[in-house]
């Protein structure tokens, strides 16, 4: 006979090859399951020779008449006292022709007496006996246990029942919603699974005697609509479970990653749109999954009021006009008559909820989706609301589950249609393991850890609001063709300007949204050591707001994409990138002074020169005219000291070099102001040079009214202390240099003769090169000359870039072991690059002798 | 047969596998590591305070191959990993003593 059973199985499958869709196929598969086990029971000769009763039952999935292809088979054998001898026989006579057919099959041989007791103490057989139904044998028997389970289980243990039916679920959501459970779904445990289904269910027949659907929706439990997409996605799900059986051949519930593509062909989806059959499919999965998890949700605060398990508090609080807490909920307390005259209401009690950490009611939630026609252009477009939705969004305690609330209400797709786009959109590899609109909110959950971990950089930001509003919706270009990257960009912008963001702040949210894989991409494929990149890199963002903006985003992405885009690792590298960047735009040495933001930067930085002037203090430099190079190479303070020691020593100035030496940690800063002269540079690097001191760096400005500022950072050759080195002959030679009255040429070659031979020997096998660049920066000719660190070399090459009427802007000069690497900034005198091939080889040819000086000796 | 471990820079790992791929060599097992050797990490301003960067990043690559291809592969990897700054990493030359396929059972050469 099992032999039978076998072929009608397979039968039952070329049907459901055939379409047989998700209930009929159950209903059959149990029909082929019943007659069979009857048939053995009837057929049975210890049956036949026992003298009690004896019934057999049917319980859970295959009692409710929902037997997956490779469900366990749960039974129990019924019997009273009489009959207790026989059992032993009889259940071998049921079970054995079970298990030889390859069934899993669990099952227990009681009494009612048994049954009930054990009723008491275990809840999964408890609730299993809600589902029971009677195969065969005698009636009373199981009339008798349904009378007494009633009476003695159910009745008067209600709250105990809920209670426990929540904690299951509770415990279900937390280990079937881990990450691994998100990609691959459980269909059975998982959030918005058959077991929501079933709790549910349950509840309603334990508790208000409602047996299915229909009769919920008759009590007014289930709203109609609500009840159809229910069995929609019942329906799918059962499909869905089928199929997993059938594929696996195994009792698997689990929709893992390699039977999702397979699925979804089976299911007839199709690529599409720029997105995988699977990535369909999955879409429906999660959105079915959803469906049931909201409604079982609503359904169970439902149970929570009625039977009064709700907490109670101390009454009702209004917390605005229309928007009340009770009970530890927030409601809308308006009519719907109401709300249509003040739709605002809809965003508002998401802010209150915000602000309170309160959930709202599910009647509110109810209500809110009902409503969304009241979400109309005026609505998207109106300044009011966009001011309430970004400070909810910014909210400090916003949690998660409010932004989700908000989502699975509709409110937020109805709101931001663009959202709608990317709804339960699934990516099918193993690195999201979010929906890609559960990924957003995570995003912005991961913004929220982030505002705690790192607070200064969370406090530099001038309009974090817009850090918010990107990570909500980095992601909104998915599920198209292109780039999803330059499309969101695209829609931002109409985003923001539905908001009402001004045309900087839309700026803003495009670029971020544009470029927000930029630095992850980045910073593990490229050399962070390339200079050259860094400077790129510093010049596309141009912006340190925008960087910090940047920063945080990427790793709040990263964070909410999976376990697997996020380790300290990648955190490394990406901070390294984060900070050589940043050190690239506060050195500004790729300064382009058109560029929009720059020029704002620049306006800013002359406030605040001359908000430290006094009232009415007057000084005989305009702050206006001061160079923009200039400007964003000192603080505001030292701009204001310059400006100072200009007015005080005006006369001075025309002569002589006034010389401030200060001590910083490890050099020497030297500032100096004088007179614009031909080869100012060569001269003070040629007598700090008879001083003994040796330059590290020098930046050059001019100011309109040709003043220069020097800034010479050096140290001393001989280890000499700061207050040791005599400052005031260093400006007297300084002075006598500029004002053609020292021979610096000469007294250094004099002086510095002894101390050239010892350094001959080592420089012999040094590299010496120059090199002239004019694709590094816009602004420069950048002239790097490699060479033995000889004192005097400095003066020579600076005196040599001045004869050929080349302005050096900045100089850098680094010492790497005895190797001396000089890097000028130069222009021509009408302040171009230099671009006369013919003339840039013979600078370097000069060069070149200059520092390849000592070989020819 | 040989283990051949390679200790390169993150960002040189797609030019190496392809150079890999480019004499042969199919399979490899990739970690992500942190260590430091002679480059010895190094400081930086963040957030006004000096940050000691210790661990730098870096890619741990293992490829198992015959012996005779052990310097071909060698070659490979340097060539390809090379920037000729300091912490371009390391290569060892580990003995294997035996090797089998989980799924076949295959055995040593076959199971490379």
């Amino acid at each position: 006979m099992s032999l039978e059973l076998h072929a009608q199985q397979k039968a039952l499958e070329e049907l459901w090859q055939q379409g047989l869709s998700g209930h009929e196929l159950l209903l059959r598969h149990t029909g082929l399951v019943d007659t069979f086990i009857i048939d053995h029971f009837q057929a049975s000769p210890a049956v036949q020779k026992a003298r009690g009763a004896i019934a057999l039952v049917a319980l859970g999935g295959y009692g409710r008449r929902e037997l997956y292809p490779f469900s366990d088979v749960d039974l129990l054998l019924l019997h009273d006292r009489k009959a207790k001898k026989n059992m032993q026989e009889v259940s071998e006579s049921i079970l054995y022709p079970l298990w030889d057919a390859g069934f899993d099959v669990g099952h227990s041989v009681r009494t009612v007496k048994d049954s009930i007791r054990f009723a008491g103490d275990d809840f999964i057989f408890q609730v299993s006996l809600l589902d029971s139904r009677m195969l065969v044998g005698t009636d009373s028997l199981y009339l008798d246990l349904l009378k007494r389970y009633r009476k003695k289980v159910l009745d008067g243990h209600r709250h105990e029942f809920v209670r426990t039916m929540e904690k299951l679920r509770g415990q279900r959501r937390s280990k079937y919603g881990s990450h691994s459970y998100l990609l691959e779904p459980h269909i059975k445990e998982g959030k918005g699974g058959m077991r929501d289904i079933q709790a549910m269910l349950w509840t309603a027949k334990a508790i208000f005697g409602l047996d299915g659907l229909a009769a919920m929706e008759e009590s007014g439990m289930l709203e109609p609509d609500a009840r159809k997409d229910f069995e929609a996605s019942w329906n799918m799900l059962a499909r869905i479970r089928n199929r997993l059986h059938y594929i696996s051949r195994r009792h698997n519930d689990q929709l893992i990653f390699e039977y999702q593509e397979e699925m979804a062909a089976a299911f007839g989806y199709e690529d599409r749109a720029g997105m995988l059959a699977v990535e369909h499919f999955m879409r429906h999965v999660y959105g079915h999954l959803q469906t049931i998890a909201v409604v079982t949700d609503l359904f169970f605060e439902h149970v929570h009021e009625v039977l009064g398990l709700t907490e109670k508090d101390r009454g009702e609080r209004e917390l605005e006009k229309g928007i009340v807490a009770r009970s530890n909920t927030l409601r809308l307390a308006v009519t719907e008559a109401e709300l249509s005259e003040r739709p605002h209401l809809l965003m508002r009690v998401f802010l209150q909820a915000a602000r309170t950490g309160l959930p709202i009611h599910h009647r509110t939630r109810q209500m809110v989706t009902r409503n969304l026609q009241l979400v109309d252009d005026d609505f998207r477009n109106s300044r009011r609301i966009a001011r309430v939705f970004i400070e909810l969004l910014t909210q400090e305690k916003n949690s998660m589950a409010n932004l989700e609330t908000m989502l699975e209400t509709g409110l937020l797709p109805a709101y931001i249609p663009e959202f709608a786009g990317v709804e339960s959109l699934a990516q099918h590899d193993l690195y999201h393991i979010y929906t890609v609109d559960r990924h957003q909110l995570q995003t912005v959950a991961e913004l929220d850890g982030l505002r705690a971990e790192e607070t200064d950089l969370f406090q530099s930001l001038s309009s974090p609001h817009l850090l918010y509003l990107a990570a909500l919706l980095h992601d909104i270009g998915k599920g198209h063709h292109t780039d999803h990257s330059v499309l969101g960009a695209e829609m931002i912008d109409d985003v923001g300007r539905r908001m009402g963001q001004s045309d900087e702040e839309r700026n803003c949210l495009a670029f971020l949204v544009r470029y927000h894989l930029f630095l992850p991409e980045n910073a593990l494929r490229r050399d962070l050591d390339d200079q050259e990149f860094i400077r790129q890199t510093a010049e596309l963002i141009n912006d340190m707001d925008r960087l910090t903006m940047l920063y945080l985003l990427t790793i709040a992405d990263s964070k909410a994409t999976g376990p697997s885009a996020w380790s300290s690792w990648k955190a490394t590298l990406l901070m390294d990138l984060y900070l050589k960047v940043k050190g690239s735009l506060e050195a500004g040495c790729t300064v382009d002074t058109d560029k929009l933001g720059e020029e704002q930067g620049v306006n800013w930085l002359r406030e605040q020169v001359s908000d430290r002037l006094r009232p009415g203090e007057q000084v005989r430099m305009a702050v206006e005219e001061l160079p923009a190079d200039y400007l964003m190479s000192f603080t505001p303070e030292m701009v204001v000291r310059h400006l100072r020691m200009h007015r005080d020593q005006s006369t001075l100035l025309q002569q002589k070099v006034l010389l401030f030496p200060e001590d910083r940690h490890g050099s020497w800063s030297l500032l100096m102001l004088s007179r614009d002269r031909q080869g100012l540079l060569a001269k003070l690097c040629g007598v700090l040079a008879l001083h003994k001191l040796s330059v590290l760096a020098a930046q050059i400005f001019t100011w309109p009214d040709g003043t220069v500022v020097d800034v010479l950072d050096v140290v001393p050759v001989a280890n000499s202390g700061f207050d040791e080195q005599d400052w005031q002959a260093l400006e007297n030679d300084l002075n006598l240099a500029v004002n053609y009255r020292l021979d610096v040429g000469l007294q250094l070659h004099n002086k510095l003769q002894p101390v050239g031979h010892r350094v001959k020997r080592q420089v012999q096998q040094l590299k010496k090169k120059v090199i002239v660049d004019n694709e590094t920066s816009r602004r420069f000719t950048v002239i790097e000359a490699y060479g033995g660190d000889r004192p005097g070399t400095l003066y020579q090459l600076t005196q040599t870039l001045s004869d050929f009427s080349l302005n050096i802007h900045r100089a850098r000069i680094a010492t790497e072991v005895e190797q001396l690497i000089d890097i000028f900034y130069v222009t021509t005198a009408d302040g171009d690059k230099v671009d006369d091939g013919r003339l840039l080889e013979k600078i370097k040819q000069t060069l070149l002798q200059i520092i390849g000086d000592e070989e020819a000796e | 047969m040989k283990k051949i471990e390679a200790i390169i820079k993150p960002f040189k790992l797609d030019d190496v596998k392809n150079a890999l791929n480019g004499i042969g060599i199919k399979g490899m097992t990739i970690t992500e590591v942190k260590g430091y050797g002679r480059q010895k990490g190094h400081t930086e301003i963040y957030r006004g305070a000096e940050y000691v960067v210790d661990f730098l990043p870096k890619i741990k690559m293992e490829i198992i191959v015959d012996a005779v291809q052990v310097d071909q592969v060698i070659e490979t990897v340097v060539e390809a990993a090379r920037t000729g700054k300091i912490g371009d990493g390391k290569i060892f030359v580990l003995p294997v003593e035996q090797i089998v396929r989980v799924r076949t059972g295959e055995t040593d050469r076959e199971a490379i």
